[in-house]
């Protein structure tokens, strides 16, 4: 087990390697903040450039940059509101799976509140193929339930 | 969230089929979404519709409802809370109160009329958002009635011209603000107010005989114009005088018809709704007491038996849906409670104790923490204050995020 004490100067840089083979550079005290990240220098050390299977050159770019403002202490509404803009559902989706598998969670769970804005007024229908999740009721029991909670599907429109 | 192997050549994958978010990661998302889409989203899977039911998820939901800090108030500072303090017939103050453990504590000197001592009660209608540090007080004492807008830190002060009010003799009359707040379509600061025409009988009942006074009628008052216009509906009317009205975010929000109804009026539109409240049977009763506040976001009403040392509180989904209605505390004190005198930042929940001081109990901690004020009866109010170093008709006074 390569435990190297790590000379905690802020201009250290970590090397990280996506799963499909590019390399990015990111600093020691952001990569801290990234517990999986964090673990895997923990055991391979720092001077190793630390490979992310399931992490890809689209997202992780995206990453870094949340994570070198956090470190100065600049995440802001403006920027945060900012930082997803431009993004489909589906590019949050994405990040947000790797926020997860990074374990990150700051940026984790500002993507679970802005995905949960993004679905707020979606239909049953786009949610289940958002989340990739089948429906396991029966008609019968579908049909109960929506009457029940009539109320919650006033104004959505079902197939958006 | 998951935990990798550090072992590099055993990594764990993450589901391959990436357009699957696993339930766990779902509940992150779910547990931040309004009560209206939570509702319609059971019904996607089985395991997400027994999910309200769960007590670790209604706990997570609650955490973020309260832990949201109120995107009116942008979070940068300055936000305190004003205080209108009844201690006796004649005798109230009104307060701003700041700092963690409230140390400071300012008494406002009030604008004229409202230092010379008035009779009757007197009630700030204080928006409970940011209404930017504008309050609107009001004092009837049957014959007349003052209404002021007031902004404590420049003190301007704006009397409003009387409404469409009649009074003689044979009758007298009661002139009743049901909300203030601002109507953001119309960039317009506005009162809504209801006025009735009673004689009081042997038993002290106020009677309305129909063919001896005008009609009772709703009017609402504009800024922008100086002026008040008679309503041509109904709406019930308030029944408990305190901690029954709210605004938010362009409606006006107050208790009715015995406390078992919730009106919301919308400034913009004068469109209303009646909500039922989610009142059991046994809750029909003088000594149940209701009081109406917002939590983040949700209107919500802080229910408890007078004299007990628990109090729950529910929070609206839908306006107009009974159903709609979810309960999200149910909260067991060590002392004995009265009344909700209001609600500040995050979870602070404010009341006064029956020993007569107000305290204030914070929703995440459990804690609680005196203000160092005393109030007689209930007839004390707390709610959130910024204040606005701008006039009151000043465009720049109010900022509203693009979405509020």
């Amino acid at each position: 087990m390569a435990q190297e004490a790590s000379s905690s100067t802020s201009s250290k840089t970590i090397s990280l390697k996506t799963g499909d083979g590019e390399i990015f550079e990111i600093e020691a005290s952001a990569a801290k903040q990234m517990k999986t990240v964090q673990r895997l220098i923990d055991d391979l050390g720092d001077d190793i450039t630390i490979p992310l299977h399931n992490v890809f050159s689209k997202e992780l770019p995206k990453i870094i940059e949340y994570y070198k403002k956090d470190i100065t202490g600049e995440i802001t509404k403006d920027f945060e509101a900012e930082f997803v803009k431009d993004l489909n559902d589906d590019e949050v989706k994405v990040l947000f799976l790797a926020a997860n598998y990074l374990d990150a969670n700051k940026l984790f769970e500002f993507l679970s509140q802005n995905i949960a804005d993004r679905l707020e007024s979606k239909s049953v229908e786009y949610v289940r193929k958002y989340f990739g999740v089948e429906n396991d009721f029966t008609p019968e029991e579908e049909s109960k339930l929506r009457e029940e909670r009539a109320w919650s599907f006033r104004g959505i429109k079902e197939d958006e | 969230m998951a935990t990798p192997t550090t072992n590099v050549k055993k990594m764990k994958m993450v589901s391959s089929n990436s357009n699957y978010i696993p339930d766990h990661l779902s509940f992150s998302i779910l547990s931040k979404l309004p009560v209206k889409s939570l509702k319609r989203f059971s019904i996607v899977r089985k395991s997400w519709s027994l999910l309200i039911q769960n007590p670790n998820f209604i706990n997570i939901f609650r955490n973020n409802l309260i832990s949201n800090s109120h995107p009116l108030y942008g979070g940068d500072g300055d936000v305190s809370l004003v205080l209108n303090q009844f201690v006796g017939t004649y005798d109230w103050n009104i307060y701003l109160i700041s700092g963690k453990k409230f140390e400071k504590k300012v008494k406002l000197d009030l604008p004229l009329p409202f230092h010379l001592p008035q009779v009757g009660v007197t009630p700030i209608r204080v928006v409970d958002s940011a209404i930017n540090g504008i309050l609107c007080i009001y004092d009837c004492d049957g014959v007349h009635t003052t209404t002021v807008l007031w902004n404590p830190a420049t003190e301007e002060k704006i009397v409003i011209p009387p409404g469409h009010a009649e009074f003689q003799s044979e009758f007298m009359t009661q002139i009743f603000p049901h909300g203030f707040g601002y109507d953001r379509v119309g960039d317009d600061y506005k009162i809504i107010q209801h006025v009735n025409y009673y004689t009081i009988d042997d038993e002290n009942h106020l009677l309305h005989l129909e063919d001896v006074m005008p009609d009772p009628f709703w009017e609402i008052f504009s800024l922008r114009s100086n002026s008040w216009r008679k309503i041509d509906f109904d709406m019930p009317t308030i029944y408990s005088i305190f901690n029954s009205a709210v605004y938010f975010n362009g409606m006006c929000h107050w208790l009715g018809e015995s406390d078992t109804l919730l009106v919301s009026f919308k400034l913009c539109n004068e469109v209303y709704f009646v909500t039922p409240l989610p009142l059991e049977d046994t809750q029909y009763d003088d000594d149940f007491v209701v009081s109406l506040t917002v939590l983040n976001e949700s209107v919500a009403i802080i229910t408890n038996w007078k004299n007990t040392t628990s109090f729950q509180i529910s929070i609206l989904g839908e306006f107009g849906v009974e159903e709609s209605w979810i309960r999200l505390f149910d909260v067991e004190l060590l002392s004995t409670i009265e009344r909700l005198i209001g609600a500040g930042e995050k979870g602070n929940i404010f009341f006064r104790r029956d020993d007569g001081e107000l305290v204030c109990f914070d929703l995440t901690t459990g804690l609680i923490e005196e203000i160092g004020i005393k109030g007689e009866r209930c007839w004390c109010q707390i709610a959130i204050y910024k204040k606005n170093p701008h006039l009151i008709g000043d465009k720049q006074a109010i900022s509203f995020p693009a979405n509020a």
